[in-house]
């Protein structure tokens, strides 16, 4: 069988930026409250200046604490935001449709092997195993008009690979206490960048831009140092991704792999399995086969895989 | 908490369809814009010298590069490396032109609404231009 005549449907590489574009709608938001909260109190002139005085009504309160505080407000908005989201995408199961697939394991990114893993516990990911799949499961893998991750070989040796998420509880932990740390430690965070503003002060326009940045880092400070502090406490043990018999599963080799398949934004909107269910080794890849892997030799290799799931037309 | 993630849908989407260099734009365009009309009404009404312009402008630039930065890095897992050139460009035109627009026309009260809108456009026009050193892509 070997390489076959279609060629596999890749997509570029473009780079993911939805964790970014989660981040700017939180950003988005909390700078349009807070500017339209401002706007209407100044407009019925709820707010005034005099001096170094800002009056809220009767209200008497130093502009460097409303600088310094307005700033924090945002920062800690922003990042509770961003840690929160992570924490949805990380530990929501979408429901998509149940698919088997067989191939070869070409890598595997293991949870928490990062050092900014360790930093930042809610931005860690599940286990990852990119599998180069048989030619047979093209089909699924660009399914649903999906973003399609291939090798860099030439064609004809080319080929598509699925990304297989092995659910890690400990991400999820991670996220959730992440996520609880943030949120405690957000009413100090706002505290802290408000005595920032106070300590600065905003009598030059030069202080006040000082005042305005010192206060959004040290309220973006404290609120990542709660989401690291709650992530850390609530992790767990370390566990890597195995098959059914509980052994542990490696890079080259042959496996099939069921689990419920989904188009995911945070993955280039490619087809991955968020989570895999179930796992069956079928041996290795010859240490022969040339690297790095290919579905030719797939193939060859793995002509019958145990997949008996029907397949999506067409 | 999916409830509350709602709230912030219509900014996550407005970001999808800037793209990567309108939201760098953008958020340089919200951290400079805000600051100056923040500053502006606690000073009822800026005027400042060129020697504080250009303080302004070198800091805020310094800080929104940085924060770019750090959501590139920390949150976004992009490699950094092939950003920082066309990040700082873009941002450091941003706050110039926000700053320029400002003190030329007397608007430092409107800034924050026209700095994201200009951080948006030169982002989307940088990515558009034929010159590699401008696109973060």
């Amino acid at each position: 069988m070997a390489c076959i005549d279609r060629p596999p449907r890749c997509d570029s590489g473009d780079v993911d930026t939805t964790p970014i574009t989660d981040v700017f709608g939180g950003l988005g938001f909390v700078y349009l409250i807070i500017t339209v909260v401002l706007g209407i109190a100044g407009f019925y002139g709820e707010l005034k200046v005099a001096g170094e005085t800002l009056f809220i009504g009767s209200t008497a309160i130093g502009t460097g604490v409303v600088v310094g505080g307005i700033s924090g407000i945002i920062s800690a908005a922003v990042v509770l935001y961003t840690v929160i989201t992570f924490a949805a995408d990380r530990c929501n199961k979408v429901s998509g449709s149940r698919q088997c697939v067989a191939g070869v394991i070409s890598h595997i990114e293991n949870s928490f092997s990062s050092t900014l893993d360790d930093l930042l516990p809610f931005t860690a990911m599940h286990d990852r195993v990119d599998l180069i799949v048989k030619s047979d499961y093209w089909d699924i893998v660009e399914s649903n008009q999906a973003f399609v991750f291939c090798t860099d070989d030439p064609i004809p040796r080319r080929s598509e690979i699925l990304r297989c998420y092995y659910y890690d509880r400990r991400v999820c932990e991670a996220a959730n206490g992440a996520a609880t740390g943030a949120a405690v430690a957000a009413v100090p965070a706002v505290l802290a960048a408000a005595a920032m503003g106070a300590l600065i002060g905003c009598t030059t326009i030069i202080f006040c831009v000082l005042a305005i940045i010192v206060a959004a880092l040290v309220a973006a400070a404290v609120v990542l140092a709660g989401a690291a502090i709650g992530g850390h406490a609530a992790k767990g043990e370390d566990q890597n991704p195995m098959d059914d018999d509980g052994s542990l599963i490696l890079v080259g080799d042959l496996i099939a792999a069921t689990g419920n398949m989904l188009r995911r934004e945070h993955d280039n909107s490619a087809n991955v399995f968020w989570w895999t269910e179930a796992t069956t080794v079928h041996g290795s890849i010859t240490d022969t086969a040339p690297r790095p892997f290919s579905y030719c030799e797939v193939n060859d290799e793995l002509p019958l895989d145990g997949c008996m799931l029907p397949r999506p037309v067409p | 908490m999916a409830f509350l993630l709602k709230f912030f849908e219509p900014m996550s989407s407005l970001g999808r369809r800037l793209g990567l260099c309108g939201m760098i734009g953008a958020i340089a365009g919200m951290i400079a814009g805000g600051s100056l009309s923040l500053i502006d009404f606690m000073h009822g009404g800026l005027a400042p010298t060129q020697e504080e312009l250009l303080y302004v402008f070198l800091t805020l630039t310094v800080f929104a590069w940085a924060l770019i930065l750090f959501i590139l890095y920390a949150f976004g897992r992009l490699r950094i490396g092939p950003l920082l050139l066309p990040s700082l460009f873009n941002v450091a035109l941003v706050v110039a032109l926000i700053l320029l627009i400002s003190d030329m026309f007397s608007v430092y009260n409107l800034a924050w609404i026209f700095g994201p809108v200009i951080g948006a456009l030169i982002g989307i026009l940088l990515c558009k231009l034929p010159i590699r050193i401008f696109r973060v892509k």
